[in-house]
């Protein structure tokens, strides 16, 4: 049997110096300098460690590399790894692209180390592994530490706290304010987490996202109005008026220049507000202050590796996305990306276990305050809703439309998006 | 005869194929998806008449952003040619340093739409921008004004940016143009008495007429394909407020992933254009055009 094997092991290795070696073609898609060179680097660790197979990383700039993805997928051309993101991810299984991955898992000692909320996501299309998440994006509320103590103000514990001292805080005529609302692109994933906290029975499972236990959408429920309500008074009483169409960058330097010490963001803001205060004594992360119910309700934005459905070198591909996978690369490549860790073992890591991440790592272990549900990216509505979702709140603080209309026919939205009568 | 056709067929075919492939093919490609159900999620790209067009005009965001198109066409259009014809005239005497003063008249046309609009952005800021400082120091303004999540400001101060970055264009092409107008023709003018405005409407319009009507139409097209300023200062909000059709169809491919609706708006634009060239060039009754 040895010896077989041993003669199998040689003709393999003939077969490669004979026809050369394999070269698997890698596809990222949230693109960076920074990240594809530290990619490329730990591709070459994987190359140094797997002889005969070789990896190309395509990196696509990141304004079109989705589109230009699945144009590559469609059109079935070289691709064997490809970097799923959680709001694509149901585009690829309905095109048949991604492989899946169900039979490679069972024999991989590393599924057990996997945290739970890495597990459910990963098998949330029918049950099957699609991809391995590589790491999370969770909301939690930065806060700088100096302006709080200056004015003597507690790191709040619930929404309505949030909204008293944001609102002490603000001093127009100075140009201070509490909040960096974020009221342009891509605003729903802020001001969601606020009027979902107050709404008692929101169901977490991935196939019901948006749905309460009820079985109806929550948008026109009695607590998200009054979440609603609340998310409106944070941009009327405690924000800048012209965070109604603030971005990403506006948020970030309303905070990082004192003007809105109250932040709500993802864990890859840490390392540009640390690197922009200069001073890593002057904020803090809390994990998000929860609505009048006790709990607030969080979306995990996710990413990860997977493999195309037509590969040539399933087995080969399977190699890369484990080694990618593994606790130590995981770790690296987590803290360069600033996402949070895939495994239970990271955050034995000092750097995620002390510090600003301290807080998702109590958002990920307090399960009685903190739940995870998804958005329901996967439903083709799903776009549209959220730039209506955007323009409709716009349009409520401007004065433009009812918010009882609003929440009615997102309510409606989502009732025909699902087929509830 | 019959073999020069030929040589000559032979010679055009393979520039005809380049173009044909680069430019005709996604074209045409592009019609043919205004009427599928195109859309990311679900490649079924079944024929579906014209449902993308009045999905597209159903929309109040669309119309606003028609309207919003013709506004932003119009006064930009215009006011880059006034300020770029006047700074042509100024820059057509010579005078001592006029080398670097026409470099940094002509610098905004050297960089990027994007980057323009980034740095506009931060100038029009709420809180931040040097133009609220500016208007406060002057007394104009009372209270800071938050330009661009203002319905009433977000477009205009888009057409501001685009207007500082359009003008060098006339001001290149009309300053050409003036230089060759022959000087003889002033001369005999003073001669016979003609004062500076009879010059100019008598002798400097009509010379330079054929540049002014290809340079207003080229620059017409440009504009309203011209989505950069407008999408890195306000990304057409706050709430759709301040979307031109270009930038609308951006977002209906980037933001929603619709790529049927999205080639609807392209032939809107395409229909909007064709008409208006054809029209331009029947009134302006210039020969040859380019």
């Amino acid at each position: 049997m040895r010896r077989l094997f041993v003669a199998v092991l040689l003709a393999i290795a003939v077969a490669t110096t004979i026809f050369g070696a394999i070269t698997l073609t890698m596809v990222e898609t949230i693109t960076s300098p920074a990240r594809t060179e530290l990619l490329r680097q730990l591709l070459d660790e994987f190359e140094a460690t797997h002889p005969g197979i070789k990896v190309e990383l395509i990196s696509p700039p990141y304004e079109s590399s989705d589109q230009k993805l699945i144009m590559m997928l469609n059109t079935k051309q070289k691709v064997d790894v490809f970097e799923v993101r959680d709001n694509f991810l149901a585009i690829h299984v309905n095109n048949k692209n991604l492989l899946d991955l169900t039979e490679f898992v069972k024999q991989w000692d590393g599924w057990n180390d996997l945290l739970e909320l890495t597990k459910t996501a990963a098998t949330k299309v029918e049950g099957k592994t699609y991809y391995i998440p590589y790491g999370f994006f969770i909301k939690a509320l930065f806060y700088r530490k100096d302006i709080l103590e200056k004015n003597g103000i507690p790191i709040p514990q619930t929404m309505q706290e949030l909204y008293e001292s944001a609102k002490k805080l603000t001093v127009p005529s100075e140009g201070k304010y509490g909040f960096a609302f974020r009221g342009g692109a891509s605003e729903h994933s802020f001001s969601e987490i606020v009027i979902m906290s107050y709404v008692p029975n929101i169901d977490p499972r991935p196939d019901r996202g948006y749905l309460t236990t009820d079985g109806v959408p929550y948008h026109d429920t009695p607590g998200a109005i009054e979440g609603l309500k609340m998310w409106i008074k944070l941009y009327n009483d405690c924000s800048p008026k012209d965070s109604l169409n603030w971005g990403w960058a506006e948020q970030v330097n309303g905070f990082v220049s004192g003007m809105t010490p109250f932040l709500i963001q993802d864990p890859d803001t840490v390392p540009i507000v640390e690197r922009r205060l200069g001073d890593p004594n002057l904020y803090g992360v809390a994990p998000m202050p929860v609505g009048p119910h006790g709990k607030v309700y969080l979306d995990y934005g996710n990413a990860g590796w997977g493999i195309a459905s037509y590969s040539k070198y399933k087995n080969e591909a399977w190699e890369l996305v484990k080694f990618l996978s593994s606790p130590q690369v995981n770790a690296r490549f987590s803290q360069l990306n600033g996402t949070i860790p895939n495994c239970k073992s990271a955050f034995a890591d000092p750097y995620y276990s002390t510090g600003p991440y301290r807080a998702w790592y109590e958002e990920l272990t307090n399960p009685s305050k903190y739940i995870f549900y998804e958005r329901p990216v996967h439903m083709s509505g799903f776009p549209a809703y959220a730039e209506k979702h955007k323009n409709d709140i716009q349009n409520i603080i401007l004065g433009k439309k009812d918010l009882n209309q609003a929440v009615k026919e997102w309510a409606e939205f989502w009732k025909k998006e699902y087929g509830i009568k | 005869m019959v073999k020069d056709r030929k040589f000559i067929f032979f010679m055009i075919l393979p520039s005809f194929l380049f173009i044909s492939i680069v430019t005709f093919l996604p074209a045409i490609r592009s019609i043919f998806m205004a009427f599928q159900d195109y859309n990311m999620y679900f490649l079924t790209k079944k024929f579906i008449g014209f449902k993308n067009f009045t999905d597209a005009f159903a929309d109040p965001i669309f119309v606003q952003a028609l309207k919003n198109t013709m506004i932003w066409v119009l006064l930009s259009l215009l006011l880059q040619f006034i300020l770029g014809f006047s700074l042509a005239l100024l820059l057509r005497k010579p005078f001592k340093g006029r080398g670097i003063y026409t470099a940094l008249v002509f610098y905004p046309w050297a960089v990027s739409g994007f980057v323009i609009g980034l740095q506009w952005r931060w100038m029009f800021h709420g809180s931040a921008g040097v133009i609220n400082d500016l208007l406060l120091k002057i007394g104009l303004i009372k209270e800071r004004i938050a330009f661009l999540s203002d319905p009433h400001y977000a477009l205009y101060s888009a057409i501001v940016a685009n207007i500082w970055y359009g003008v060098p264009f006339f001001a290149i092409m009309l300053l050409a143009a003036l230089q060759s107008v022959p000087q003889e023709l002033y001369e005999a003018a003073k001669i016979d008495g003609a004062n500076v405005f009879r010059q100019f409407s008598n002798i400097t319009i009509p010379y330079v007429k054929p540049v002014i009507v290809n340079t207003t139409l080229i620059r017409f097209i440009w504009i309203i394909n011209f989505p950069d300023i407008i999408f890195s200062m306000t990304n057409g909000g706050p709430a759709g407020s301040s979307h031109i059709l270009s930038t609308l169809l951006i977002s209906k491919v980037y933001n929603e992933y619709n790529y049927g609706v999205a080639s609807a708006i392209g032939v809107v634009i395409m229909l909007i254009l064709v008409t208006y060239a054809y029209l331009y060039l029947k009134f302006s009754h210039v020969e040859g055009g380019f």
